[in-house]
């Protein structure tokens, strides 16, 4: 899938966030595309217009053959992994890891199956039944990352993808073989 | 000083006179109604008498039936109210001041501004007398002093959607929007998201809350004082009636009674104290 | 339609809920007579704020009595309630749990639950009937509540900086003063103000203790609507919730969103 930004722009992103003018970008099909600049420099505010939870003013946001503008975020098939892991505090970790598989409708054991491959992908195998508050920063931040990639999205959009995650996990398989589009800043 | 004595000494006053009350109206109740004090006469005879008198069993479940309905009401109205608060809308600081505002205001004057506003002569009448819906007072719906005791149950729920809309704003802040959010991109939709993210998050403070309202419509006095009828009345209102009685033999049962709900209350005190005090020892999940 | 303008909508509709019952009040305390079918009063006078305001009425009395037992109540439950609250906010002890249960249980435990215990209780101690009576038993609801926010504030208090202070030279009043005070004032003042309204809403505990000798505002309030002065009645109501507007409003720039629950009772 190519993703393609054509004059994006948002001149009133919200509390916190930095403006958008114009920007153009084009990231290939399997590729890596990583934003740099300063913070406040509006690395979150592109994400989050490309996931959905904002709108531009003007501009187009286009994923393979398709504007993904006017779609809500849930039909983007494009997954965020925001700067903090924000795990569901009420779920288990699996119960995390399977939350976007659920709501698909798959049976459970389908779904027990592909979370229990997922955690051992990112080195958590066996923590499943444990709670968000019972992981490490690190752990935590590869469970949200394993909570995006288990769906198979067309593009992965990772906020600060090292922050908090340990150096010896930073070069962990599942950052390095996913298949999906992605933007890290 | 160790930490021990400190403690002691800072908690010291406040337990003896909140221990010290609190302990004794519950302990002397409870004499009181089993006939031990001042004279031992043990007996169980009020609690009979009580149980056993349809007055008394009518009385709790219009009290029950005021606490639940109001409660239900109450929380359900808040949880849409906190979730409109939320986002932004042109004069959203308006309602919340009004919402806040409303909270200062004592439970006795709600229930007399909604006696003069929904009795058969009230305001809301005399606009339907203007507007040719009805000829006579008799005819607009009995809302106050009425079976149903909708005029009490309005009045709760215009005192407690405030309430727990606040404590839900209070919440709703601390959580913030990410987790929605990260839901969204998971493929949730904005039901979804509520549904599986945020009402579970939510989940305790609304029950917290709304056990606090429930004890509160169930126990307080004054509103159906205002606006109840005269049989079957409120629990509060009957025990209280029966504590000031000229027959001084109906005080043991007035005990009974205040006994009788004081259960329901420390019931009701647990149930709050799982939801809000950190649990030692177990995790909080 | 778009989804603002439905929000727009609806807040409007919540805000002239919240204000509904209030205004029958105000009309009333200006009518000369208000007959039924009558939209609004035939005559407008300013009687019945003329009696309330006047040495017959019993108001102004009552008032200052009612006055007098929050402001009791509140300095009594701040003098106890800031060392409790302080004991509870930083350390953690055994029996906190059933310390925190007895001091939730007043606000927990329906009135008519304590209510005529404390009445025997207070029938004992012959203190029925009387204004220090009152104020005693307003203690029940009232500091609980304060040690309550007290425990919340303190529970935030870094205790390094008294020490930095002592081993500046300060004595332990003086760091009390000059250092503790200063930190914990905005949030003693809120829990203080909110405690206020606490004991200046009680009804049924004035009711029982004071025996019917102890009038305060409420009791006056009740007596004329149920004597169908409505335009009294109503000329009291707003005159009672006027220090709740004026907390409110000294109150609403600074109390906000998180620290705000910690203050909240039904």
């Amino acid at each position: 899938m190519r993703l393609e930004l054509q004059g994006l722009r948002l001149a009133y992103p919200g509390a916190g966030l930095a403006t958008i003018s114009d920007l153009d970008l084009v990231a290939e099909k399997g590729s890596l595309t990583a934003l740099l600049g300063p913070s406040g420099s509006g690395k979150t505010t592109v994400m989050k217009l490309i996931a959905g939870h904002l709108s531009p003013d003007a501009g187009d946001i286009r994923l393979g053959d398709r504007s993904l503008l006017g779609l809500p975020p849930e039909k983007r098939r494009v997954a965020m992994v925001f700067q903090d892991p924000l795990l569901f505090p009420h779920l288990t970790l699996a119960g995390n890891v399977g939350f976007g598989l659920r709501l698909r409708g798959l049976p459970p054991a389908r779904i027990a199956a592909d979370v229990e491959a997922m955690l051992a992908r990112v080195q958590l195998a066996g923590l499943g039944d444990r709670r968000p508050h019972q992981l490490s920063g690190g752990q935590q931040q590869r469970a949200a990352l394993a909570r995006a990639l288990v769906l198979r999205p067309d593009l992965l959009l990772l906020d600060e993808p090292s922050v908090g995650v340990d150096p010896l996990s930073r070069r962990s398989p599942a950052l390095t073989r996913a298949s999906a589009t992605r933007c890290a800043a | 000083m160790t930490d021990r004595t400190r403690i002691l000494l800072l908690l010291g006053p406040a337990l003896v006179l909140v221990g010290g009350m609190v302990l004794s109206a519950l302990g002397l109740a409870l004499l009181r109604s089993l006939h031990l004090f001042p004279v031992v006469a043990p007996d169980l005879s009020a609690y009979a008498t009580v149980l056993g008198s349809p007055g008394f069993l009518a009385s709790l479940a219009l009290s029950v039936w005021i606490a639940t309905v109001s409660t239900a009401l109450a929380a359900a109205l808040a949880l849409a109210l906190a979730l409109l608060l939320r986002r932004g809308f042109p004069g959203r600081g308006m309602v919340a001041v009004l919402v806040q505002l409303n909270l200062t205001v004592p439970h006795v004057v709600g229930a007399i501004g909604l006696l003069y506003l929904v009795s058969q002569s009230g305001a809301f009448a005399r606009l339907a007398h203007a507007a040719g819906l009805i000829a006579r007072p008799g005819e607009f719906p009995a809302l106050t002093h009425d079976p149903y005791a909708i005029g009490i149950i309005l009045t709760y729920i215009w005192k407690e959607v405030p309430f727990i809309t606040l404590i839900l704003l209070a919440k709703l802040q601390t959580l913030g929007e990410g987790h929605e959010q990260v839901a969204r991109s998971l493929g949730a939709t904005r039901w979804q998201a509520f549904r599986h993210v945020l009402l579970p998050q939510l989940a305790p403070a609304l029950a917290a809350a709304s056990a606090l309202v429930f004890a509160f419509a169930f126990g307080a006095y004054e509103i159906p004082l205002i606006l109840g009828a005269h049989a079957p009345e409120a629990l509060p209102v009957a025990a209280w009636r029966a504590f000031t009685d000229v027959d001084l033999t109906r005080r043991p049962q007035a005990f009974a009674i205040s006994v009788l709900v004081a259960g329901l209350g420390i019931a009701l005190l647990l149930l709050y104290a799982r939801l809000t005090l950190p649990q030692r020892g177990r995790h909080a999940g | 339609m778009r989804a603002e303008t439905w929000r727009l909508l609806a807040g409007v509709l919540v805000a002239l809920a919240l204000v509904l019952p209030l205004v029958p009040l105000a009309i009333w305390s200006g009518a000369h007579g208000w007959r039924y079918p009558d939209l609004l009063p035939q005559q407008w006078s300013g009687k019945a704020w003329t009696l309330a305001l006047s040495d017959r009425g019993g108001v102004v009395e009552s008032l200052g009595l009612t006055l007098t037992i929050a402001i009791a109540t509140t300095a009594l439950a701040a003098l106890v309630g800031v060392p409790a609250g302080r004991a509870l906010g930083l350390y953690d002890f055994r029996g906190k749990r059933l310390i925190l249960l007895l001091l939730l249980a007043p606000a927990i435990l329906p009135g008519i639950a304590l209510v005529l215990g404390l009445h025997d209780l207070f029938l004992r101690l012959g203190l029925v009937g009387t204004t220090g009576g009152v104020i005693l038993a307003h203690l029940v609801p009232v500091l609980p509540y304060m040690t309550l926010v007290m425990a919340a504030v303190f529970a935030g208090f870094d205790t390094r900086i008294e020490a930095q202070a002592r081993s500046l030279g300060a004595g332990p009043l003086r760091t009390f003063a000059t250092v503790t005070l200063p930190v914990i004032l905005p949030g003693l003042l809120t829990g203080a103000l909110f405690a206020f309204l606490v004991s200046w809403s009680q009804y049924l505990l004035t009711l029982a203790i004071g025996g019917g000798r102890v009038q305060t505002l409420p009791l006056v309030l009740y007596s004329y609507a149920a004597a169908g002065r409505n335009d009294v009645a109503g000329a009291i109501a707003l005159i009672y919730i006027l220090p709740g507007l004026a907390i409110l409003l000294f109150t609403a720039s600074r109390v906000t969103g998180r620290g705000f629950g910690a203050v909240l009772r039904p």
